[in-house]
């Protein structure tokens, strides 16, 4: 019978959470304890072969989501501006005639209209 | 960590996870966009997680679930072993990348995700605990009668060498 304690240690040494003192002792382990020896080449195998079972995103597919995922997120803040920004220059083209346009200061009639 | 960087170290990751267990590369990538789209919103949580991966795939599960309500011909992947850009090489280690997931297929579908999360990603119990929503002990009990099951069949497969 396995114990939990066993299979905890091999993973731990696999995984090189291991520090100097605790790898003595499972190297000691190894080598006075048969069963132990046999479960641990057989989780090693096991870790080795799982390991091949990790797939990799390609670039460009982790760029595109990354971009898309920028673009999802633009703030409240930043669509309630724009909105903003739209009214005040339909305001502006509807109340002034087009020749004066580019005079008037945007910043003085945003903020009145504000 | 910001947003960009915790993307770059953990994308791999979160994909890798994603498609064990989604045959379609597409509606894979749609999740994996899913996950990563609440991460950055739910980011002020990040500084109370006691592990970043398994916090990512614990979003990750979730999303994958909430997809298997919808449509369960989807999920249950045959892992593409060898296909896409795996990080296997070579006809040895397809041929074992195959034979391990003929066993993993025996494999009913949370203990195969425990022990993709142990083995694969190095988690521990306590994690896959976290990211399955299940009790820890119930997930140690599973690992390890999974795990005495893979190593079962793996010593018949040797010996029939």
């Amino acid at each position: 019978m396995i114990n939990d304690f066993k299979l905890e240690l091999i993973d731990a040494y696999i995984n090189k959470e291991l520090n100097s003192k605790q790898k003595i002792a499972f190297y000691e382990l190894l080598k006075t304890d048969s069963d132990f020896k046999m479960l641990f080449m057989q989780e090693f195998e096991l870790h080795k072969q799982l390991k091949q079972l990790k797939t990799q995103i390609d670039d460009a597919t982790k760029a595109r989501v990354l971009q898309n995922i920028y673009r999802q997120n633009r703030s409240q803040a930043e669509v309630v501006n724009a909105v903003k920004n739209y009214f005040i220059n339909w305001s502006l083209r509807m109340a002034v005639p087009s020749p004066i346009l580019p005079y008037i200061n945007n910043n003085i009639l945003r903020r009145c209209l504000q | 960590m910001d947003f960009t960087e915790l993307y770059d170290i953990y994308a791999d990751t979160v994909y890798s996870y994603i498609r064990f267990r989604i045959k379609d590369k597409y509606l894979a990538e749609d999740i994996f966009q899913d996950t990563f789209l609440s991460v950055y919103q739910k980011a002020t949580e990040l500084k109370k997680v006691r592990s970043v991966k398994a916090w990512l795939l614990k979003i990750a599960h979730n999303k994958m679930v909430d997809r298997l309500r919808k449509n369960k011909d989807e999920l249950l992947s045959d892992h593409p072993a060898g296909k896409e850009t795996s990080c296997m090489h070579g006809q040895d280690q397809l041929i074992d990348g195959i034979f391990i997931n003929e066993l993993l297929n025996q494999l009913d579908e949370t203990s195969r995700e425990i022990i993709y999360g142990i083995y694969a990603e190095q988690l521990s119990c306590k994690d896959m605990a976290e990211i399955l929503g299940l009790p820890e002990g119930t997930v140690k009990s599973r690992s390890y009668y999974a795990r005495a099951r893979l190593r079962e069949w793996l010593k018949e497969a040797k010996d029939n060498d």
